[in-house]
């Protein structure tokens, strides 16, 4: 198991949010965690990233607990958060915000192949490379906050609806990207997506979570789609 | 003609100031309004090891320097520590501290300060004339430039940046921001300190009116309309600030007047800069 959350307990000062929360992603794996709003998905990736330390319960990353890890050392540890709302570094180049993403990388070769690889995964990021990350359009700055989180070639990726304001097609085309980084990257992926319909179909398993809780767990997450839990979890 | 040399030397320091200040405002985003303190400890040191210790000038530099990064050190650790504007509080709270023991502290010679103290000796070679003394200046100047432009063009500066945009983006992207904001902030103080030091024994004169809560805020109004976030916005900035009020005197404005004047036209230009131009004279991008 690459990331085992167990009976996490959390929350902002005396606010309780996540209650006894557990879930699992395995290596190699595109879990979608999906729920209605303020269920604490968000505050569910922080807990992992290390930015809300819990008040029970352990979060296991490849089997060392990281629950009281501060931030930065659980990404040196190989976990990387595009966070809501994909803010880049407006006022570097788009160049200089995927340095940001790579200078734990020491050599200088494998900086450069992963690079690359990012140019590969979004060929516009190539093309503007020198303009200010302010100065793009909202899709290329999500691609170029997620560029960001894969630079470092992190074993899990953790993206926070990273769909907010794509137009349709584009949200299509970058789920496609998204499963391309699972397989060609080899990384693992926990995506947190308020269009449902796009990610139950390109993720493995799924996870619906309400008012801190899961409620439902599907192997299958395209089976969802066509199951009552789920719009029950939003409905009521 | 002395006159003149005597505003460019005040020049070459005020760039030091603002360009440090820069770093720390600019670049990581943290409001600070203890410069003029930190320029006063070094000022302090420095005459106070010369005076009544007799050291040589460079080697009370090193002194200063420690001294201002132990300080600002104990300030920043624990402020920077919690995320919110905690040190904005704890920087005044410097300048207060600071300001009350130069005027009380017999070792600091109370509020009448220092005179004679000895000008600047390299190796056994002084430098005593107006000119020679401009040169030392402009030499400190742009040792401390360099310095600075290389920290704000490595990584460390974009560091910087992605901190003053988004603390928790750059924690996860794996940089300790403790040790960012700490780091910057003693780089800056060290360096206004050591400013303070040539300062001091350049001028030969100094008292805690020079190391004010004013002298502080006008160090970050120089900072800010020069262009925060920009190593040559307080390049071009200073002189056009420090220089253009100096007008009124040759305009044969009484000193009781001019002091008022410049400090309404300084006020003034706050005001301009931010309604028409809050990036400053140099914009960062
Ligand atoms: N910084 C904060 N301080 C206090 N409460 C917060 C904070 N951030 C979130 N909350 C609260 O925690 C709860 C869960 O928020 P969270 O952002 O995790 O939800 P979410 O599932 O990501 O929602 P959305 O789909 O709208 O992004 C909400 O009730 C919210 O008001
Ligand atoms: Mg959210």
């Amino acid at each position: 198991m690459l990331l085992e959350l167990k009976e996490i307990e959390a929350g902002y000062g005396k606010k309780s949010v996540l209650f006894g929360l557990s879930m699992n992603v395995k290596e190699g794996q595109m879990m979608a965690l999906v729920g209605p709003n303020g269920a604490g998905k968000t505050t569910t990736l922080r807990v992992i990233a290390g930015q809300i330390h819990p008040n029970r319960g352990s979060v296991l990353f490849r089997g060392k607990d990281i629950s009281q890890m501060m931030p930065h050392l659980v990404a040196q540890n190989g976990v990387s958060l595009v966070p809501q709302g994909s803010r880049v570094f407006t006022s570097l180049t788009v160049y200089e915000n995927l340095e940001m993403g790579g200078f734990q990388i020491k050599d200088s070769n494998e900086f450069r192949e992963s690079l690359e690889g990012i140019y590969r995964l979004f060929p516009v990021l190539e093309e503007r490379k020198s303009q200010w990350a302010g100065t793009l359009s909202g899709g290329e700055q999500q691609m170029l906050a997620i560029g960001r989180g894969l630079m470092s070639r992190p074993k899990l990726l953790l993206l926070d609806e990273p769909s907010t304001g794509l137009a349709p097609k584009v949200l299509h085309e970058l789920m496609k990207t998204i499963v391309a980084v699972k397989e060609k990257m080899n990384t693992s992926i926990l995506i947190v997506e308020q269009n449902v319909n796009e990610v139950l179909k390109v993720a493995d398993e799924a996870y619906v979570m309400k008012l801190g809780r899961i409620v439902c767990y599907e192997q299958c997450a395209e089976t969802l789609l066509y199951d009552d839990k789920l719009r029950k979890a939003y409905l009521s | 003609m002395e006159y003149v040399l005597f505003i460019l030397i005040n020049i070459n320091m005020y760039i030091v100031l603002a360009v440090s200040l820069n770093l720390i405002m600019g670049y990581a985003g943290l409001i600070s309004v203890s410069h003029a303190a930190f320029m006063g400890i070094g000022a302090y040191v420095t005459t106070i090891l010369m005076v009544q210790f007799g050291w040589s000038f460079l080697l009370t530099l090193p002194a200063a320097l420690l001294f201002a990064a132990v300080i600002s050190a104990i300030i920043a650790v624990p402020s920077l520590r919690v995320k919110g504007d905690h040190y904005i509080v704890m920087s005044f709270g410097i300048q207060f501290i600071l300001t009350s023991l130069l005027n009380n502290l017999n070792i600091t010679n109370r509020a009448m300060g220092f005179a004679g103290i000895p000008k600047p000796s390299f190796f056994g070679f002084a430098f005593e004339s107006n000119f020679a003394l401009l040169f030392v200046s402009l030499g400190f100047m742009l040792v401390c430039v360099l310095f600075a432009a290389r920290l704000a063009h490595a990584p460390f500066g974009l560091i910087l940046k992605a901190i003053r945009e988004d603390e928790n983006a750059t924690e996860s992207l794996g940089k300790n921001v403790v040790f960012y904001k700490v780091a910057v902030f003693v780089i800056g103080c060290s360096l206004a300190a050591l400013t303070g030091s040539f300062f001091a024994s350049i001028v030969s004169f100094i008292d805690p009116f020079s190391f004010t809560l004013d002298e502080s805020i006008f160090i970050s109004t120089l900072a800010i309309i020069g262009g925060s976030g920009t190593i040559r916005g307080s390049i071009v900035g200073v002189p056009l600030l420090i220089a253009f009020p100096e007008i009124l005197r040759f305009m044969q404005v009484p000193t009781t007047v001019a002091g008022p004047l410049r400090l309404i036209f300084y006020g003034l230009l706050i005001i301009l800069f931010m309604r028409f131009r809050p990036q400053g004279i140099i914009k960062e991008y």
